[in-house]
């Protein structure tokens, strides 16, 4: 919102504090200025004028209100005719020569005014198109020097501060609002601004009729008539006050109805009376299947339901949010209707909704205005129009107000203050507070309430805690000393698991970090296409996306992933290693099935040569076995056993060269292996990727195991090496198992030391391996006859089991 | 004579021989061709019996000496090999090479500045609590006093599953959801990401919040304030001038808006803080009475407040980052800076 400092002058007088001030007292009373902006350009279209100084000044001997003055341009002095109540001998003003130009492309001409020759003029703000101020002429600081040109003072002829308005207080969506907090909050005096308006002529009666079919929706419908008015630009004042205010000029009828939109929050809308049929104006629903072409030159379909302002034929506007194209005004257009009302705010904002359109005036309204400055801002509007339109104002106005309601009351308690803010306040700096904001505090007799009747214009102060906050507000939250509470709150933890939840990702985080992977962080949405490749079932989509690579809420985290490889492979990086922890969404199958967000790790690598070191120590190959390697890390160090690798196809990967992780043989918590060929040629990715996607959750709440010290013997154990050849299609897991079966008293472990699949032993499916068992008693030290005995046991349970041909 | 003309002779070969050397097993090849068993030394004591044997004695001494000569040279050539050596292989050594490992890893800067609050709100007593990213209009609007139609709906524009469910837009309403199953007191705080449909220089439609709540009997506007001082000054240096002025939240009342002084210019007001001198770096304020009445607790009894922050924010202040879609561009070049 901008706020023209100029502007705020009308309600402000006195108004003297530097910008600065101004702004930190608005932003420190909630209402944040964002930015000051000197407004320093001069009106176009002067020239000719300059500063000067007013040596004498008698009274004109042939009208009392005319003053003659001596004017010392710095080359000579003029004789000057001037009609200002300021003017005094000794004080400086910019003064127009002979041959000046204003802006309005008035040019200055000698003249005899009243019998004396005037050779020049001196100016008002109003004559120099800086403002509406006709009041006198303006007054220049003393130390101006004289004779210099208007156009090159240097000063700033307006401050524009933008303002941050809090969507609770539509109030300050406007100039007289935030003169008002300004007022309060700095103490300047604040005075409405007179409105004088001259009725002339017929009764409004005679020319337009109002009929208010609508009194929930339009509790209050003001109107006035002007005719004879002349279309035509605004003058230069009105013009640049609203374009500092960011809006534009149209003509002088919709310039004044912004205008005031602006200066005192209410919408108001201008019709082409001549245009309304039969002269009548209602307030209703629209029926089915009316049309309305609006000012934007839109023709729209008005859903039926939707407020409009409707002539005896047809819709003429769309209530409260803009009006229609054949009614507005235009070049030819002599009597105006001009109409101010109060809508109903959900109303205003369901037609701006279903008709997705939305303007000043919709936004206002939607918001709330002041119902009990309805009137006010017709009549304001009126004289301005009267001003700068000309016309006659048509006796009495329209006022249709069956949905007037009394003041809101509240009550507050001061124990409630102290209770809320842990300062105690005065019940006479509370009544002081409520009196500048204009709430007619009454205090009960034994000072422990206050009440307060709440003004029209702040309908966001509902009950007792608003009235704490505005006490806070306008005192300062700064006056109120910090405190420290002690550990009152309890210390039970409220949920283990998320807390357990926490420091896993930070685990999993850590562990894959500290091998090589920077974590990413990617959007939660993502393509159809893209969530298609790794994920099946029903997609969560998202109704209204910002585009279709974002619509689908990710079943995966791989395709961030994937695309976060293509991005840096692109950029030349040419060992990639990235993870993400985050969520993956799936909507449950069946009726009324839950979302179900699930807590996942995933990581890719992705090599494009063995990338160099200055000691070829990266170098070698990296297959599915080193990665699964890593897993097998990160497992360990999370200390989650029982993980299993099992020869799967998932979606999305190579068949044959990826798998499936199984929690305790029965929990699918993951998959990894190599990305499919198809997937790598979509995305244009020319090396191999590895990638894996973990379920956190499932780790979490089964696989995580508390760790526990077994006791181990002091003595030494033995190591014996079995060697054999077995077929190729026997899974190392198995044989390994049948190993540690064989006594499982005293085989502690064994490991495979080789494996080997020469020519010879692959024509005939075969492959060579050889084992490594650790044998070791609980309570004494073995002899080579016990081990000899255990080791035969093996090398007969791997003949039979597998028909191994031990080598010996 | 020959044999002292030989013993010279030996001396200056030894000489030439070691200004070549260079590893280790030079020096032992030159130590056992001279000095050892079938060295050059032995040979020529092999000799003595052509000498006269009055002669002897003094060819004995002459050669003895030599030898020991031989070894100490050797010797001392070897140890000046050694020095700023690789001990054994002769290759000079340079500390300045790099280390050999693998490449580093990297932990995303919002997870570091996650971790940093995490720490400081732990350290404070707050317990985490987590809830949806997909949620229900009721707890994401209509129970934090947002009803159907509030202008502060405006303020953030949502993304929809469908009717009634929406992807989370903050994290408050994790608050309704934990007050919902507990009673007070109460110190939680709620870390997630959150989806606002906002996408430009300044806005990403993903980002994370960070969320507070502390309820209990007399819970005040003046505990808030020291909390939350507190809270600022350990997130950004001890004596950090905060300040805290009035704003607007539907959930809370009285609402707060909390300043840290611009580190950039010291208050002065530069381009960081739009010439404020002041950064925004949190909204909180006291709950409003509507959200207790709602879960069933008496606002006449309890107190609470409630903060929220943007952490994407507070890691583009502490680390100097000026575009809040590098976050999650991930381009490594970004990444590794962390
Ligand atoms: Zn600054």
């Amino acid at each position: 919102m901008k706020i023209s400092l100029n502007i705020l002058r009308k309600f402000l007088p006195d108004l003297s504090k530097s910008p600065g001030e101004i702004a930190e007292a608005l932003t420190m009373g909630g209402l944040e200025v964002e930015a000051i902006l000197p407004v320093r350009e001069h009106p176009p279209g002067i020239t000719g004028v300059v500063t000067a100084q007013v040596t004498l000044v008698e009274k004109h001997p042939g009208a009392d209100r005319l003053s003659v003055c001596e004017v010392n341009d710095g080359q000579v002095i003029h004789r000057v005719v001037c009609g200002a109540p300021n003017v005094k001998a000794g004080m400086k003003y910019p003064f127009a020569r002979i041959g000046a130009k204003l802006p309005a492309g008035v040019e200055i001409k000698k003249a005899k005014i009243r019998g004396i020759e005037s050779s020049g003029m001196l100016l008002s703000k109003a004559e120099l198109g800086i403002s509406d101020d006709h009041s006198g002429i303006m007054e220049l600081p003393d130390d101006t020097k004289i004779g210099i040109d208007f156009n090159e003072l240097e000063k700033d002829i307006d401050i524009v501060l933008e303002v941050n308005v809090t969507p609770n207080r539509s109030d300050c969506l406007n100039h007289i609002g935030i003169a008002r907090e300004l007022s309060v909050l700095s103490g300047v005096n604040f005075v409405l601004p007179q409105i004088i308006v001259k009725e002339e002529g017929q009764d409004i009666s005679e020319s337009a009729r109002v009929d208010l079919l609508a009194p929930e929706a339009c509790p209050r419908y003001c109107g006035r008539v002007i005719s004879g008015v002349k279309i035509g630009e605004s003058p230069v004042w009105l013009k640049e006050d609203l374009i500092r205010i960011g809006q534009r000029s149209i003509n002088n009828i919709v310039d004044a109805t912004n205008y005031v939109l602006f200066l005192l929050g209410q919408p108001l809308h201008a019709f082409d009376l001549s245009r309304i049929k039969g002269r009548e104006i209602l307030i209703r629903d629209s029926r089915a299947g009316e049309k309305l072409v609006t000012i934007d030159h839109a023709e729209r379909e008005l859903p039926p339901g939707t407020l409009v302002i409707a002539d005896r034929e047809r819709p003429i506007a769309l209530a409260g949010v803009m009006g229609g194209a054949e009614t507005e005004v235009r070049g030819e257009t002599q009597e105006v209707f001009l109409e101010s009302a109060w809508f109903q705010p959900l109303a205003i904002r369901q037609s701006s909704k279903m008709m997705k359109l939305s303007s000043e005036s919709s936004l206002r309204f939607a918001r709330g205005v002041d119902p009990e400055g309805v009137a006010l801002a017709l009549d304001y509007a009126a004289m301005l129009i009267l001003q700068i339109a000309g016309g006659k104002l048509a006796r009495g106005k329209v006022d249709s107000y069956p949905g007037k309601k009394p003041c809101e009351k509240l009550s507050l308690d001061l124990s409630e203050v102290r209770r809320v803010l842990g300062d105690p306040v005065p019940i006479e700096e509370a009544a002081r507070i409520f009196t500048s904001l204009g709430f007619q505090p009454e205090p009960s007799p034994d000072g422990s309430r206050i009440g307060v009747t709440v003004p029209s214009f702040r309908h966001d102060l509902r009950e007792p805690v608003d009235l704490i906050e505005e006490i806070a507000r306008v005192s300062g939250y700064g006056r109120i000393q910090p405190t420290w509470p002690g550990l009152r709150a309890d210390r039970r933890s409220l949920s283990a698991s998320e807390k357990k939840g926490v420091s896993l990702e930070r685990k999993v985080r850590d562990l894959f970090s500290s091998q090589g992977f920077a974590q990413i962080i990617t959007y939660s949405f993502i393509s159809s296409e893209e969530n298609q490749i790794f994920s099946s079932g029903p997609e969560l989509r998202i109704a209204n996306p910002l585009s279709d690579q974002m619509e689908i809420m990710r079943g995966s985290l791989l395709p961030g992933l994937i695309n976060t490889v293509v991005h840096n492979l692109r950029r030349k990086f040419n060992d990639l290693r990235f993870f993400e922890l985050g969520r993956t969404f799936q909507r449950g199958t069946g009726k009324g099935a839950e979302i179900q967000e699930t807590n996942r790790v995933a990581g890719v690598i992705a090599r494009v040569e063995p990338p160099e070191g200055w000691r070829g120590w990266l170098a070698g190959e990296f297959d599915l076995y080193h990665f699964k390697g890593i897993l097998e890390n990160v497992s360990s160090g999370l200390n989650v056993e029982n993980l299993s690798f099992r020869e799967k196809t998932s979606q999305g990967f190579e068949p044959g060269l990826s798998g499936g992780i199984v929690l305790d043989s029965q929990f699918e918590v993951g998959r990894f292996g190599r990305i499919a060929e198809s997937v790598r040629k979509k995305y244009e990715i020319l090396p191999v990727v590895f990638a894996f996607e973990l379920d956190l959750d499932t780790l979490l709440s089964r696989g995580i195991r508390p760790k526990k010290f077994a006791a181990f013997p002091r003595h030494p154990g033995v190591e014996w090496d079995i060697a054999f050849f077995v077929n190729d299609s026997v899974p190392y897991d198995e044989i390994r198992n049948v190993i540690l079966q064989s006594d499982s008293n005293l085989i502690k472990d064994s490991r495979l030391i080789d494996l080997y699949r020469g020519k010879e032993q692959l024509a005939a499916g075969k492959k060579s391996m050889a084992f490594r068992i650790y044998y070791l008693s609980p309570d004494h030290t073995l002899t080579d006859e016990e081990v000899r005995t255990v080791h035969r046991q093996v090398a007969e349970n791997l003949r039979q089991k597998f028909s191994a041909m031990i080598r010996e | 004579m020959d044999w002292e003309q030989n013993l010279g002779e030996l001396e200056s070969q030894v000489t030439e021989l070691l200004a070549q050397a260079v590893k280790a097993e030079d020096f032992l090849q030159i130590k056992q061709r001279f000095l050892g068993k079938q060295g050059e030394i032995s040979n020529l004591l092999k000799g003595i019996r052509e000498i006269p044997p009055e002669l002897r004695p003094v060819f004995g001494q002459r050669v003895n000496q030599t030898k020991q000569l031989l070894e100490e040279r050797i010797a001392e050539a070897a140890r000046q090999a050694e020095s700023g050596r690789v001990p054994g292989s002769g290759e000079t050594l340079d500390l300045t090479l790099p280390g050999v490992w693998n490449q580093p890893g990297s932990i995303h800067p919002i997870a570091q500045v996650l971790d940093e609050i995490r720490e400081i709100l732990e350290d404070l007593g707050f317990q985490i609590a987590e809830g949806p990213e997909i949620e229900t209009d009721y707890y994401n609007f209509e129970a934090l006093n947002i009803p159907k139609g509030h202008p502060a709906r405006d303020m953030q524009d949502s993304f929809y599953i469908e009717d009634e469910i929406v992807l989370r837009t903050q994290t408050s309403p994790v608050q309704i959801r934990v007050m919902e199953k507990r009673k007070p007191p109460l110190r939680i705080y709620a870390p997630g990401r959150v989806y606002r449909r906002d996408m430009d220089v300044s806005h990403t439609p993903m980002f994370h919040q960070v969320e507070g709540l502390w309820v209990d009997r007399g819970i005040t506007f003046s505990d808030l304030k020291g909390v939350l001082m507190l809270f600022a000054e350990q997130l950004f240096g001890e004596g950090t001038p905060v300040r805290f002025r009035p704003s607007f939240f539907p959930f809370t009342e009285p609402s707060a808006e909390v300043d840290i002084e611009c580190h950039m210019c010291r208050g002065k007001g530069c381009r960081v803080c739009g010439n404020s001198g002041w950064l925004e770096i949190l909204g909180a304020g006291m709950v409003h009475p509507g959200l207790f009445r709602r879960v069933g607790y008496d606002p006449a009894e309890f107190t609470g407040f409630a903060f929220g922050l943007g952490v994407e924010r507070i890691a583009m202040l502490k680390f100097g980052i000026n575009d809040i879609r590098l976050f999650f561009e991930n381009d490594l070049r970004f990444l590794k800076q962390f």
